[in-house]
């Protein structure tokens, strides 16, 4: 991994507690999108990153790994699914200052919501947040076995993703706030998806047999649930 | 004197003799259109006890603004916002409009479910024109008004699941069933044709109808969205 990458990983994770210089994330995004250089190495320094007993490296370094996610190429999320496993943060805190209680748990919330993400692109594949959406999309197209398969897969990761669960009032720093945004910017396309393949799942409601109407009924429960959830995190958000 | 009492004793009689007649027709009139009206009435209440009742799904959301179209973003913040207030006020809108189908439309899903199944095959059998897709369905079977002048025992069971739902039943359906309790013997039309649920299909089109339109709403946000990120890394670049 060249030279210039590596000062760009270690300057996204800094103790600064602000968040991750757009610049650093610009070369790391360059180097994945650019290069066919190997991306293990930068996951591997990401990931020691997580290993810091300082809220603020840990924090950072998860957001860079979620940047990366979103605006880099799926060579990158696709390296992070194959791993074992990816973040153990399930116990973290950091009692050493004032803010890292509530700053530990948004960490705890926010790692498996990104452990949730690299799982569902294991089992599904592709990253649901960049399929083609439409009439001709994905899960538009689906047959009713893969829908059934699949849109359980997409309400885990909403329910991680929602379960950040942050008020206006706790996002006081830098670092919390360009976390909440890439949560934003995920759950709009992740819903756009998960809308498409509820109204597929209608569609071939009356097609289907007892026990799968049984549980698209329950699909659907749930689908009303999670929309009445993201609706008061649009509202966080639109603050 | 006495000729009068006769005639007057005889006019009584004939008038209570016919009163007395009258009284027996109507009387076996009533117990024939009981007996009917009972055995259609017991056999509907019969599958209604059937049913299961289904928890109402209940949304918890306040009253959402209407949808403004997104304008051109300027900052890459108010963009966002922009966006997160667009989908917010269709997602709040749709959620309203949802939660009020939804109960119904989750109730008529399990509930005729067999029935819809059992008419197609049927209508498979005689119909040679391609399946619809649900939506097209709903959305002809809502636009569709209601000519027939008389009612069966299918829309007598949905005006009773109506009031069970607390839904609001449109004025021509219902002024067309009174017609019918009021002469059931006007109906030439068989009193079971399941092959018209439009009222019970409006629910489920309706809700279909909020996603489709939710769908082509958050396409725009996040169009909006990834417009202001462009902005963005044009700034730093």
């Amino acid at each position: 991994m060249g030279s210039s990458v590596s000062k760009a990983a270690l300057g996204a994770t800094t103790d600064v507690p602000t968040e991750p210089e757009p610049k650093h994330l610009a070369d790391l995004i360059q180097y994945i999108n650019e290069t066919n250089m190997s991306v293990e190495h930068l996951a591997n320094v990401l990931s020691e990153k997580t290993g810091s007993s300082s809220w603020v490296v840990v924090f950072k370094a998860l957001v860079t790994v979620h940047h990366l996610m979103v605006y880099g190429n799926e060579r990158f999320i696709q390296h992070l699914s194959s791993r074992n496993s990816l973040f153990t943060l399930h116990n973290f805190l950091d009692k050493s200052v004032v803010e890292g209680h509530t700053m530990s748990t948004f960490i705890r919330r926010y790692s498996r919501y990104l452990n949730e993400k690299s799982l569902a692109y294991r089992l599904m594949a592709s990253d649901i947040t960049k399929t083609k959406r439409g009439t001709d999309g994905m899960m538009r197209t689906m047959n009713t076995k893969e829908l059934l398969n699949t849109l359980p897969v997409i309400q885990i990761q909403f329910d991680a993703l929602l379960n950040f669960n942050a008020n206006p009032e706790e996002l006081t720093n830098g670092i919390i706030h360009a976390a909440f945004m890439l949560l934003f910017k995920d759950s709009l396309r992740l819903f756009a998806a998960y809308n498409e393949g509820i109204l597929n799942l209608l569609g071939k409601y009356f097609d289907m047999r007892k026990n799968q109407c049984k549980e698209s009924l329950d699909l659907y429960t749930k689908f009303l649930g999670i929309t009445s959830k993201l609706a008061q995190f649009l509202k966080v958000a639109e603050v | 004197m006495a000729s009068r009492w006769q005639g007057m004793r005889s006019s009584v009689r004939r008038r209570s003799l016919r009163n007395q007649e009258q009284l027996e027709d109507s009387k076996a009139l009533q117990s024939v259109v009981s007996h009917q009206e009972t055995s259609t009435l017991g056999s509907l209440c019969r599958q209604f006890q059937r049913r299961l009742p289904l928890r109402a799904v209940s949304l918890n959301l306040g009253a959402g603004p209407s949808w403004k179209r997104l304008e051109t973003p300027e900052s890459g913040q108010q963009d966002v916002q922009g966006a997160a207030r667009s989908a917010k006020s269709a997602l709040g809108a749709m959620s309203q409009r949802i939660q009020e189908s939804c109960q119904s439309g989750t109730k008529w899903l399990v509930e005729t479910h067999v029935k819809a199944r059992k008419g197609k095959r049927g209508a498979q059998k005689d119909n040679s024109l391609p399946a619809h897709s649900l939506t097209q369905k709903s959305t002809r079977l809502s636009r569709a008004t209601p000519v027939h002048s008389t009612t069966d025992s299918w829309e007598r069971g949905h005006h009773y699941r109506s009031i069970q739902m607390g839904l609001r039943t449109p004025q021509l359906r219902r002024s067309r069933r009174e017609a019918a309790f009021q002469s059931p013997y006007s109906s030439t039309e068989p009193l079971c044709s399941p092959s018209e649920p439009d009222g019970d299909l409006e629910p489920v089109g309706a809700g279909i109808q909020h996603l489709q339109k939710l769908s082509q709403e958050l396409d725009k946000a996040i169009m909006a969205e990834d417009s202001s990120d462009m902005t963005v890394f044009l700034i730093h670049d």
